[in-house]
């Protein structure tokens, strides 16, 4: 075979030499991209309002009704009606994807779990 | 004779050097460029504000000592009172009110625009809805979010336009969607 | 031998190639490549979000011993901005009543940090930058200066506030809305995180006491004033209704019977202390003095100074006396069983001669009570 041309190579392999430093380059500064995304998305997973929106209904729904004695039978809290419960615990798992579990025997227990949040709350007030 | 042995390399140079210029000159200057992150973060932002303006609307003013809890709040009482004109006014309030003084820009209450729905449950355990409010008609192209609340209802007197509710003390959830118009 | 036909050679092909496979994979990345320098903008977002948090729904860490006269006095807002040394000790800033009652803020709190601040906003508001985390050290073991952020905390309550007198807002409001801000001035800022947090704000509570019909001669000089901690906190330890004298705001209205001009003697305060028992100081001495609204005209109330108002005719038919906090000490109320405010008058003012109890429940009917009430308000975060 007659002698290879191959004074062209040099240049070509410059070329080629800072295109893949350039891409290097760009796989390092490519890890800042997920700081907003991660943290936000970090924030709506959690779902904090949901948490607080249950335990302060499931608080206050444990409370005794205020003394009237004139009302013939003796009303009992909203909580130990199973139909308020029951709305309280299907709504949850069917719109929003949270597994609740309120439960009146002894004192109230509130049991929520919605894959990121997992929690049991015990309500001491109602007897 | 022009000896044009050299065209070869020139043309070689001549190209690695303009697709190393055109690479380096689209690195540093296109400015506007599509990040997923952004839209996560006015969710973000969008969501923390509704869930506040829906929180305050069901937190009472004055505890009621006579009153059975939870106290009637602006929210229940207008879900109970299938009051829909007076619940927009008021979740606007809360929602678009800016804290700018009376002379500055910031002043100019927002703009976010929201979609009320009433979800409950009937007598054969199905969950059923019924639209409550919108404040502007949704294209479908907007990001939207979602901000509920529970609110107890007391039906055992229906109010005055009727709802579709059980006559019967009950919870419902009430979602709004959210967002920016 | 070079050929010049115009025929590609294989080595420019192969060469050329390469080229066009590492352009086009640099290419793709640069959308990756021009993320990173837009990333400062997410952190501020984050940054605001974090402080909206912080004082929305936090109620501060006031570290340290806060009073010297009870060790464990919780609540920064009671901390002398003045001195160094207290103020060091706060560890962090939080507006809410309690923990338990997030998005509703206490008055005094909201206060010393918007209005009445001149201790916290010190030069370039470092205070409160190092209070609200609003800072980051650059290299990883914290050995240098950290780099502090720009911000701009502004507050609005939507509704008018309680109109108990003061020298300025929070408490009485004209024109009709308060807004104001703390930190740098926004105008201009191009590149900000935000936040914005809807709020409740929790209005002091009032007392009228009518002494104005009495039964007989009004010939008592000095009427008195009770808190006792078992009629007030402990009938609703609820944060959103309970009365704490210790850190929220009262006031006392009393309508007199005088039918002749009466100046305002003294005003002194019995406490009492564990380990000291009973004592009496005068008003003056307390942290912060109470202040008596004695001219019809008086929008602000003179804070009491012993000696200072006993020339200054009553020419009102009311006193009304304001308890900021601070003004009691709080282990004579948390503690305690009972604190006395009294006042002495140069004449007889009235025939009552048990104290006016700041009574949860009003047991005399000439004595109502206005239970404390929440009204709305909004606070915007901006960091830079």
């Amino acid at each position: 075979m007659a002698r290879i041309n191959d004074e062209a190579q040099w240049i070509v392999l410059m070329g080629f030499l800072v295109a893949v430093s350039l891409f290097f380059l760009a796989t390092i500064v490519n890890e800042s991209t997920l700081v907003g995304q991660s943290t936000s998305e970090a924030v709506l997973d959690f779902s904090k309002a949901n948490v607080q929106d249950v335990n302060q209904k499931t608080k206050d729904l444990a409370m005794y009704p205020p003394f009237d004695n004139t009302l013939v039978p003796v009303q009992y809290p909203d909580i130990a009606d199973p139909n308020i419960t029951a709305d309280i615990e299907k709504l949850y798992s069917a719109r929003k994807g949270v597994i609740i579990s309120i439960t009146t025997i002894g004192s109230v227990t509130l049991h929520y779990n919605d894959g990121i949040i997992n929690f049991t709350a015990f309500n001491e007030e109602h007897p | 004779m022009v000896n044009d042995h050299a065209q070869l390399y020139t043309i070689e140079g001549i190209t690695a050097g303009i697709i190393m210029l055109v690479t380096a000159y689209l690195v540093l200057s296109t400015t506007t460029v599509f990040t997923p992150g952004d839209v996560h973060i006015t969710d973000m932002q969008l969501e923390q504000t509704g869930n506040d303006a829906l929180a305050m609307m069901d937190t009472p003013d004055n505890f009621n000592f006579t009153e059975r809890r939870p106290n009637t709040t602006a929210l229940s009482f207008f879900i109970q009172q299938n009051q829909s004109a007076l619940f927009g006014e008021k979740f606007n309030y809360f929602l678009n009110n800016r804290s700018g003084s009376s002379s500055s820009v910031s002043n100019s209450p927002d703009k976010i625009q929201f979609n009320a729905t009433v979800f409950y449950r009937n007598a054969t355990g199905t969950i059923q809805c019924y639209h409550f409010k919108q404040s502007a008609m949704m294209t479908g192209r907007e990001n939207s979010i979602r901000v509920t609340r529970l609110v107890i209802v007391n039906n055992l007197v229906p109010p005055n336009p009727p709802t579709p509710l059980d006559r019967r003390r009950q919870a419902v959830l009430v979602e709004v969607m959210l967002w920016r118009g | 031998m070079n050929d010049d036909s115009g025929l590609l050679s294989i080595d420019f092909i192969a060469g050329f190639t390469i080229f066009m496979i590492a352009f086009i994979m640099v290419v793709t990345m640069v959308s990756g490549l021009l993320v990173g320098l837009s990333s400062r903008t997410i952190d501020y977002d984050a940054l605001a979000y974090r402080t909206g948090v912080i004082l929305a729904e936090d109620a501060g860490d006031p570290g340290g011993p806060g009073d010297l006269k009870d060790p464990n006095a919780p609540g920064w807002e009671l901390k002398n901005f003045s001195s160094t040394a207290e103020k060091e000790q706060i560890i962090r800033l939080g507006l809410t009543i309690s923990k338990d009652y997030p998005n509703i803020l206490s008055p005094a709190k909201v206060d010393k940090f918007f209005y009445h601040n001149s201790g916290l906003a010190d030069t370039e508001n470092l205070s409160y930058k190092q209070k609200l985390m609003l800072f980051n050290f650059n290299n990883k073991d914290m050995s240098s200066k950290p780099t502090f952020y720009h911000f701009n905390i502004r507050f609005k309550s939507l509704d008018v506030l309680s109109d108990i007198p003061t020298d300025s807002v929070p408490y009485n409001v004209s024109p009709r809305f308060s807004t104001a801000y703390v930190g740098e001035d926004d105008t201009g800022v191009q590149n900000y995180g935000y936040s914005r947090r809807v709020v409740k704000i929790k209005q002091p509570s009032s007392m009228n006491v009518d002494l104005s019909q009495p039964l007989g001669v009004p010939d008592q000089k000095s009427i008195s004033i009770s808190y006792n901690k078992t009629n007030l906190k402990d009938v609703f330890p609820l944060g959103l209704v309970s009365i704490d004298p210790i850190y929220d705001p009262t006031a006392i209205n009393v309508t007199l019977n005088n039918t002749v001009p009466v100046n305002l003697k003294s005003v002194t305060i019995d406490q009492f202390f564990p380990n000291a028992g009973w004592t009496s100081i005068d008003a003056d001495d307390s942290p912060i003095p109470v202040r008596i609204f004695l001219n019809s005209n008086s929008t602000t109330g003179t804070r009491y100074q012993k000696g200072s108002l006993s020339n200054t005719v009553n020419t009102r038919s009311n006193i009304l006396i304001v308890v900021d906090p601070g003004s009691l000490v709080p282990t004579s109320v948390t503690n305690g069983t009972q604190v006395y405010l009294n006042c002495v008058f140069s004449n007889g003012v009235t025939n009552r001669t048990y104290p006016i109890e700041y009574y949860y429940w009003p047991s005399y009917s000439s004595d109502k009570i206005t239970y404390p009430f929440l009204i709305p308000a909004v606070m915007e975060v901006k960091i830079w």
